[in-house]
């Protein structure tokens, strides 16, 4: 047998060589494929996103089946012979949370009846609540639940209106943006009050959390710096801690609201699918609910979510491997790479991180491309939710990590972007980019067509 | 995760090394890359051709079963669709590679196969000994006024909800056991719910479902079948493309027998000690079935099937490292005999503490498949690919 010693785990870099260019000249050192360290997978298939990484105990092994298991199940209402499974709503978006995270991906706007339920609406109204967070709406709360189970009406229907506004590149080629306008009618609660804020959130992919979560606080803060000369300007979110009762530095969601997986994962639970747990052991009806509060609960006793599950699936989703990146030697994507650093796209979306501890050792000290400062910036009007969150105002958004991103058509076969999914690719998305951004955006606008290309090649490689 | 390897099908297929990387046909031992492929997509094929036969003969029983229900021809039926997954459960090391059992959109895996489901979304259900009559398709003409093939796959993870399973094996099997609601032992669903005009609402609905239901599976099956036809484009290419196709059959035992086998059909019932985590909850034949699994996946490697023992992809990784190949020969007889150990029914296997006869086997059942994953992926490596072993979704 012929043997090309072209991967071994160890040499991945220095052998990807082989297909490459020439060396010297201009050829561009290949890129890295272990995007996630070593917690990447070589999947590209459409399961890509849904793989566990290496190196799991025999313990943990279970805890991740069981995770995997409480990720997909629906939940169902109580009482039933499912007696781990119910407790659904009242009140819900969902049902699972693969629901809005299938193949652990990131969920479409719509869903296959054309229902704008992918994505859910944070509510608020001005002030703030005693935590320091945003402050519910005294009936409808912080969240919009279209559904509720039978007997208890949803909250309200959201929709969604899009206004194409045309734009052109720097070499007069046109495009067409779809700018969303939203509306919720059908408030079965009553009017809500009137200074009423909305803010729309996609569900994202669950893969490489742990890594994000492992990634030394002292690491993250040491990207905040005054403003630059394009004015870009990282700032970290401080929310609280449930768990540990206690303002800390967020790095998870849009806004970078949540401070850990877990405390994101149970506030999904009850907000999104109605399951109280340890963390939340209040259901989310508000006082003048009648039949939200009269509904049976799945408690057994205090709270929904038993803690085994809790754990399980928390860790389930801190240890989905990153996807590899691919087309490593392809000389359009290296070049889409450089320009990437050029154009400024880089100076947020920071291109490696590091992993501190870790009770995985797959996800421990590990070099990763996250593609994130995992910090907040200020994106311009035309993103504004016009909803602060924490210390995020209602314009600055934390950056989205892009690993992975490339494969989003292959796993949910859509190509949404960007918080409430506006966006329909990548170039789109690039192009909705303001505020902090906007010196990057017009370096991509205005660029020729062969680097724009480029530039959406490399993307496409993640 | 990474699998150590030498020459790689991701190196061509994934990192683009297509340069200097040329491949080398001849496995060694005589056989070839491509007659080992040959034999794989000819078995599958066979499979998926008896499965189809299969399912046309348990329509057959259901038939009957609707022509005239009593109590004695629904054991009858019973009986013939468990024999109906003897042939299909022998393909499922065929999975996660996007190939023609479950490539997107189509997804003919999920359509098929599908669970676990929420009962009451298809018929009537029990909570806490409390009959509702009135929830699911069958009882609910408004949720799909004639009962249709097509109706139902379209119902099928309807409102993203991926336990609304309305079609497939296993909501056939809920219609002919109904709900299981003891904590031992299969569903007691009566004949009377086909009896039009008897004690049950919706006799008719119901009947019309499960004929459709039968058929769906047919045709999703003729669909696979199809696909894996001698020169049908996709097998054509799958016997062009010899080391991509050799990295997709090893991904599929390996992620089928750690992942899918281990992890979400035995793991997740261990963990949860729940009997509605095991596959085949309503009939209580759950470890049937994850017998004809395990000893489909020993055939996959061994190039086996019906009587056809064939170039197999033993012959490639025992030409490369011939302990590495009666290592998981071993792992394969091991993972079978653990599963056969486990004391029926499964649901009380997993009930009790560790301790318990029942949960120690399983236990090993686990470990047995978990290394026969990983040992996929080491004979992966012998053999010059890189595949990726962990956790499929379901």
């Amino acid at each position: 047998m012929i043997r090309c010693l072209c991967l071994g785990v160890a040499s991945l870099v220095a052998a990807t060589g082989c297909g490459g260019g020439a060396p010297g000249g201009d050829a561009l050192p290949a890129a890295d494929p272990k995007s996630g360290g070593a917690a990447t997978t070589l999947d590209d298939t459409s399961l890509a996103y849904g793989n566990g990484v290496g190196a799991l105990s025999e313990e943990q092994e279970g805890q991740f089946s069981l995770g995997h298991s409480v990720f997909s199940r629906a939940w169902v209402t109580a009482p039933a012979t499912t007696d781990n499974l119910d407790g659904l709503g009242p009140l819900f978006n969902a049902r699972a949370c693969a629901s809005c995270h299938s193949k652990d991906g990131r969920s479409a706007p719509f869903n296959s009846s054309g229902a704008l339920l992918g994505m859910l609406f944070r509510l608020s109204i001005p002030g703030v609540a005693d935590n320091g967070g945003p402050n519910p709406d005294p009936v409808y709360g912080d969240q919009l639940r279209p559904f509720g189970i039978l007997g208890v009406p949803g909250d309200g229907t959201p929709h969604v209106a899009y206004e194409e506004v045309p734009g052109s590149y720097g070499d007069g080629s046109p495009f067409s943006l779809q700018k969303p306008s939203y509306s919720i009618d059908g408030w079965n609660y009553g009017e809500p009050n009137e200074g009423l804020m909305l803010s729309p959130r996609t569900g994202p992919s669950v893969f490489g959390l742990g890594l994000l979560e492992a990634v030394p606080e002292e690491e993250i803060l040491a990207h905040v710096h005054p403003p630059d000369a394009d004015g870009v300007h990282g700032v970290p979110n401080y929310v609280w801690d449930a768990e540990q009762r206690a303002t800390v530095l967020g790095r998870f969601g849009w806004k970078a609201n949540q401070p850990s997986t877990r405390q994101q994962t149970a506030g999904a639970f009850v907000g999104d699918i109605g399951i109280t747990s340890a963390l939340f052991r209040n259901g989310t009806c508000t006082p003048t609910m009648a039949a939200c509060n009269a509904a049976v609960s799945g408690a057994d006793p205090d709270f929904e979510l038993s803690d085994q599950s809790w754990d399980a699936v928390g860790f389930y989703m801190r240890s989905l491997a990153v996807p590899a990146r691919r087309a490593l030697a392809d000389r359009v994507a290296l070049r889409g790479e450089r320009l990437f650093e050029t154009f400024g796209c880089a100076a947020c979306h920071l291109t490696t991180l590091h992993t501190g501890d870790a009770d995985v050792k797959t996800l421990a000290h590990q070099t990763i491309h996250p593609y994130t400062d995992l910090l907040l910036h200020d994106m311009g009007p035309d993103l504004a939710d016009n909803r602060p969150d924490f210390q995020a105002s209602g314009s600055q958004w934390r950056t989205s990590p892009l690993w992975g991103l490339g494969l989003l058509q292959k796993v949910n076969q859509h190509s949404f972007m960007l918080h409430d999914a506006r966006a329909r690719g990548f170039a789109e998305a690039i192009l909705w980019h303001g505020g902090e951004g906007a010196k990057a955006r017009e370096n991509f606008r205005l660029a020729e067509a062969s680097e724009r290309d480029a530039l959406l090649e490399f993307l496409e490689s993640l | 995760m990474f699998v150590t390897s030498a020459k790689s099908v991701a190196c061509l297929a994934l990192l683009g090394c297509l340069a200097g990387c040329s491949s080398d046909d001849s496995g060694g031992g005589g056989v070839s890359r491509e007659a080992v492929v040959k034999n794989y997509a000819a078995n599958l094929y066979a499979a998926y051709a008896d499965s189809v036969v299969d399912a046309q003969e348990f329509q057959t029983d259901v038939n009957s079963f609707l022509a005239n229900p009593t109590e004695d021809r629904l054991e009858t039926t019973r009986a013939s669709w468990l024999a109906s997954r003897a042939h299909y459960m022998l393909t499922e090391g065929a999975r996660f590679y996007d190939g023609p059992i479950d490539a997107e959109p189509q997804n003919n895996e999920g359509l098929l196969n599908s669970w676990p489901l929420d009962e009451a979304f298809i018929d009537y259900a029990s909570n806490d000994g409390l009959v509702n009559e009135d929830v699911g398709i069958i009882n609910m003409p408004a949720m799909l006024p004639e009962i249709t093939a097509e109706g139902l796959d379209a119902l099928n993870g309807s409102a993203d909800e991926p336990e609304n399973v309305a079609s497939g094996y296993h909501a056939v099997e809920f219609l002919l056991w109904g709900q299981a609601l003891k904590d031992v032992g299969p569903g007691e669903r009566p004949a009377t719910d086909y009896v039009i005009g008897g004690p049950s609402k919706n006799a008719d609905r119901r009947s019309a479902y499960l004929k459709v239901a039968v058929a769906g599976i047919i045709s999703h099956l003729g669909d696979v079948r199809d696909a894996w036809r001698p020169n049908a484009s996709y097998r054509v290419g799958f016997e062009q493309q010899l080391d991509e196709s050799l990295g997709h059959i090893f991904t599929g035992l390996a992620k089928f027998s750690k992942g899918e086998l281990g992890s979400q059909r035995i793991g997740a019932a261990y963990e949860s000690k729940k009997r509605h985590d095991q596959h085949d909850c309503f009939s209580s034949e759950t470890l049937v079935d994850y017998e004809r699994d395990a000893r489909g996946v020993q055939a996959m490697y061994l190039g086996t099937y019906a009587g056809n023992d064939g170039p197999g992809l033993d012959d490639l990784v025992r030409a490369a490292d011939p302990t590495l190949d009666a290592e998981l020969k071993k792992k394969l007889q091991a993972s079978i005999d653990a599963i056969v150990a486990i004391p029926k029914p499964f649901e009380d296997a997993i009930a009790g503490d560790d301790e318990s006869a029942g949960r120690k086997a399983i236990q090993a059942a686990l470990t047995a498949l978990s290394e026969q994953g990983n040992a996929f992926g080491a004979a992966a490596a012998a053999i010059g690919l890189s595949i990726t072993v962990d956790d499929p979704e379901p």
